[in-house]
């Protein structure tokens, strides 16, 4: 068992200290250009992580933490989040790290310089409380019509949402360096995650705003999210040999 | 209500980043923290299930 001597480790980001504004407790552990951003952590801190119970807050809180410190490179260096409950064994470790996963975070680094996370999420909307027929006074068929026609009409509705997601979708992939799905729930359409430059945030967004408008009139609605730092494009495993 | 799911879609936005999401680091240099995985695994399901949740 380690002695104590814990580190948690957020980003590899650029080893350029003078620029980063980390606050009291991160420090930058630098090798060559790179460098990889760490806080001592006392083991105790994850003692009972499994006991916690997912809807508990501590585990948001925590999270919170992790995106502060990978935000606040983020303003100022390119950064390539680590996943949370990366614990490095030491100063010695950290730049292990560093000198194994070298070439691979420079590339991935490289990749997600200049850009920004948004992501996109496009759902129906609830059918209208006012979208019951009236029925009252109606013989069975007539009854019968009306409800098929009401159900077409959905259809139709949806069908037409459908297809204007699946142009947002082609047209934010235009702005966008790369995509990347999220889980899609039930009722959910897009649930995406576009990388852009920052360059072409503007036009990202005048074109979100366009299809959103029309979304909303085809009875759905279009959210956006971030900007975030390149959590979803950073999707590359960092070894350190185990025989060195 | 929709102040609430919208809350709940925020955390989720960022526990799916935070947790899931990012490089992840193998060898001996890692302190393997038992339950991280189990806590992955718990959040998995609940996003999941937070999300399909009928609103």
């Amino acid at each position: 068992m380690s002695t104590g001597d814990w580190l948690c480790a957020y980003a590899i980001t650029r080893n350029r200290p003078a620029g980063l504004d980390l606050g009291p407790a991160p420090r930058l552990i630098g090798y060559r250009d790179l460098g990889v951003v760490v806080a001592d952590v006392a083991p105790a801190r994850f003692d009972r992580i499994d006991t916690l119970d997912p809807v508990d807050s501590a585990i948001a809180d925590l999270a919170r933490e992790h995106d502060a410190v990978v935000r606040a490179v983020f303003r100022h260096e390119p950064v390539l989040p680590l996943r949370f409950g990366t614990v490095l064994d030491g100063e010695d470790a950290a730049l292990r790290l560093l000198q194994a996963a070298y070439e691979q975070a420079r590339t991935c680094l490289d990749e997600v310089a200049g850009h920004r996370e948004w992501g996109v999420r496009v759902r129906h909307a609830e059918p209208a409380a006012t979208s019951r027929p009236d029925t009252a006074g109606l013989s069975g068929t007539q009854y019968l019509v009306r409800r098929r026609e009401r159900l077409k009409a959905i259809q139709r509705t949806r069908e037409d949402v459908v297809q204007t997601a699946g142009r947002l979708d082609g047209a934010l992939r235009q702005h966008a360096a790369d995509t990347s799905g999220r889980p899609r729930p039930h009722g959910v359409l897009v649930n995406t995650a576009y990388l852009v430059e920052t360059g072409r945030e503007a036009a990202f967004h005048a074109e979100f705003e366009r299809f959103a408008g029309e979304l909303r009139d085809a009875g759905a609605t279009a959210e956006s999210t971030g900007p975030w730092p390149p959590y979803s494009f950073t999707d590359v495993e960092l070894g350190a040999a185990v025989d060195g | 209500m929709a102040d609430h799911t919208e809350a709940v879609e925020a955390v989720a936005d960022l526990l799916d980043r935070v947790v899931h999401r990012g490089a992840v680091v193998h060898g001996d240099v890692i302190i393997s923290l038992a339950g991280i995985d189990l806590v992955r695994l718990d959040l998995r399901l609940l996003l999941l299930g937070l999300e399909e949740a009928p609103v």
